[in-house]
């Protein structure tokens, strides 16, 4: 049986990207796109042959779940009518940009019985998958420290508006690294100490961080120490996007994962310029089909919206130590 | 010039090895508490080996006394040394302790013997290249720096390396390459939040994550590990406003030798025309000889080591450590 899905907003980068394989997964059946910017919304629906709905109430109607990609602070006002409608959805991350909005969707979906996962893909690339395996099965011994690293280029667009990102590369990127370092180690996060600058053009926002966090519980994690760089430091003469790495030191070993390092290195005579090309798994496509197995056996995997309400409080609590160069306690919501 | 070199260790091997290519050096002896390591380093430049320091000068008419002793033992030897009028080349971290950094800077801050400390990462061709780009405006604003420095924990003498009182560690002994290189690229530090083990819950191992927030604004992390189980390495990352800079020492360099076990230790095979420690060690003899001044002064080998004990503060305390009264 194939699940039904429409896309809420096409304002996110990764929208495009969600779409193509939603297309292509059996399990998917891609009922149409909404869009506040009916231009943008009906651009996507003819490139990707589906309806453009100009409600989404008419959505929701037609839907059995839905992926969600509008700009972060609008998630809460996206997320929370579908779940009431009892459509399931998939939300882009990170889950809002304040606390109250992050749990009003998790409250909607409690209240509804319909599921609310996060968009966090990384956890999904077999790198990832095997890292956790060898760091829980004791490969490292004690882990002593994780320095991560999450770079990109500028997006630029609403992401440098603090009013609809709720912050820039910081609110960005740092929650990738923050789920993982969670949902490896099986840990909470503390406080934070975070250095937070613009250097890379992003103007009135952070593009530049380096976050370090104090971690709660784990028999692998006692004591660790993380180091999250969430920097917009890669330009336009990187060869690739960006990355995600972890370097995990423990009493035992050290594990380097770099789950993008496969690529194609591409030296093209016309542009001048090197490039390289991703041969691994399509995380998103892992994403995808795992949320939709979800939702058709009423099983829920992957990240929660408690799992990304943590990782938000990560964030705010790095902002409020980038002001003072204190550290600062995360204030975790009940 | 006649040098007469003390401490005939991993470090003072290294040294003897390069100033045996500069012919301007005569290494006049060397001197060890044990004589075997004496005579082994002797070997290496043709020269005779004392039993002590005192044996050493009473039989050789010494000019510049390379030390190369543990970190504690520096300073009441350069004391004496300087009080003998002699020049002295000592090799990093300048002291364990900043009183002790101070107190050796005193006695040399006179007309008479000068003072050289070895912070050998500014005479590596690729952390001086990154210097010049930097101060030639290539890379733009400086924001994110990153750096790695890892090395299996090295065995010394009575095993002070580990022995965090004696070594200070990794912030002390090992990262102060990197805080050195930095604070030449890219001036002085404000702030330092540390986090590490100390070298004290681990029988020899220790690790620590820093972030050094600089006046300029830019802010770097930089990664330390002794006791890595795998062969020395290093990296940077410099992330400008116009430029991305990196360099990492495990990528393949101009030679590579396959078959051999890898080196361990602190010293790289480098494909350059002179090592780094003779480059180093060259230019400190031209300095002496001519009257230059270095291009890494003693003063900045002690604000190297303020970095690292602030850095050893925070990582006591849990609180960032401001830096202040820089000269």
């Amino acid at each position: 049986m194939s699940v039904r899905v429409g896309i809420v907003s096409f304002a996110h980068v990764h929208s495009p990207a969600y779409a193509a394989v939603l297309k292509d997964l059996d399990a998917a059946h891609s009922v149409g796109i909404t869009d506040e910017d009916a231009t943008r919304g009906t651009e996507a629906a003819e490139r990707f042959g589906v309806r453009f709905f100009d409600s989404a109430d008419a959505l929701f109607e037609e839907t059995d779940a839905l992926v969600v990609c509008s700009e972060n602070s609008k998630h809460a006002r996206d997320v929370v009518p579908a779940l009431k409608a009892s459509v399931h959805v998939l939300c882009e991350k990170p889950i809002s940009t304040t606390v109250e909005d992050a749990k009003a969707m998790i409250r909607a979906s409690e209240a509804s019985g319909s599921q609310l996962r996060m968009a966090f893909p990384v956890r999904y690339l077999p790198s990832v998958v095997r890292a956790r395996e060898l760091v829980r099965g004791g490969a490292l011994g004690r882990v002593l420290a994780v320095s991560g690293t999450n770079y990109g280029q500028m997006p630029g667009g609403w992401f440098l508006d603090p009013e609809l990102a709720g912050g820039g590369a910081g609110m960005d990127h740092t929650v990738h690294l923050a789920d993982v370092l969670r949902w490896i180690l099986d840990v909470e996060v503390k406080s934070v100490y975070a250095e937070v600058d613009s250097f890379f053009g992003a103007g009135g926002t952070d593009d530049a961080a380096i976050l370090t966090l104090e971690l709660e519980g784990g028999p692998v994690a006692d004591g660790t120490f993380p180091t999250i760089d969430p920097s917009w430091s890669r330009g336009d003469g990187y060869p690739t996007w960006g990355d995600v790495t972890l370097r995990i030191a423990g009493t035992s070993g050290v594990l380097d994962l770099d789950p993008f390092a496969q690529p194609l290195r591409i030296f093209d005579h016309e542009t001048g310029a090197p490039s390289w090309t991703y041969t691994g798994e399509d995380m998103n496509a892992l994403m995808l089909s795992d949320f939709l197995r979800g939702v058709a056996e009423g099983k829920p995997s992957g990240a929660s919206g408690l799992d990304d309400l943590r990782t938000l409080e990560v964030v705010l609590a790095a902002y409020r130590s980038g002001e003072d160069y204190e550290p600062k306690n995360v204030e975790r919501t009940p | 010039m006649k040098v007469g070199l003390v401490g005939a260790g991993f470090m003072g091997r290294v040294h003897l090895d390069a100033y045996a290519a500069i012919p301007e050096v005569d290494v006049a002896g060397v001197a060890d508490a044990s004589i075997e390591a004496a005579v082994a380093g002797a070997e290496l430049v043709g020269t005779r080996p004392y039993a002590s320091y005192e044996e050493l000068v009473a039989a050789e008419d010494i000019e510049v006394v390379d030390i190369c002793l543990p970190t504690p033992f520096h300073r009441d030897l350069a004391l004496r040394a300087a009080d003998e009028g002699r020049h002295v080349i000592l090799e990093k971290p300048i002291a364990r302790t900043m009183g002790d950094a101070q107190e050796i800077l005193e006695a040399f801050s006179g007309d008479g013997p000068r003072l050289f400390v070895g912070h050998v990462a500014r005479f590596f061709p690729e952390y001086a290249g990154i210097k010049e780009k930097i101060d030639a405006g290539e890379l733009g604003m400086v924001g994110v720096v990153r750096t790695s420095r890892r090395s299996p924990i090295l065995l010394g003498w009575n095993d002070w390396y580990a022995d965090w009182r004696a070594s200070g560690g990794v912030l002390v002994d090992l990262l102060i390459h990197d805080f050195d290189f930095l604070r030449w690229a890219l001036g002085k530090v404000r702030r330092v939040y540390a986090r590490g083990v100390l070298g004290r819950e681990y029988n020899r191992l220790d690790y620590a994550l820093i972030t050094l927030r600089f006046e300029s604004g830019a802010i770097a992390h930089v990664e330390g590990h002794w006791g890595y189980p795998g062969p020395f390495n290093y990296s940077i990352e410099v992330a400008g406003s116009s430029a991305l800079l990196t360099v990492d020492s495990t990528e393949p360099t101009s030679l590579e030798l396959v078959g051999e076990p890898p080196v361990s230790g602190e010293v790289p095979d480098l494909a350059s025309g002179k090592s780094p420690y003779e480059k180093q060690l060259e230019h400190f003899i031209q300095c002496i000889e001519f009257g230059e001044e270095p291009v890494g002064r003693a003063q900045d080998a002690c604000e190297a080591l303020r970095i690292s004990l602030a850095a050893t503060e925070s990582v006591l305390t849990g609180e960032p450590v401001t830096l202040g009264g820089w000269s």
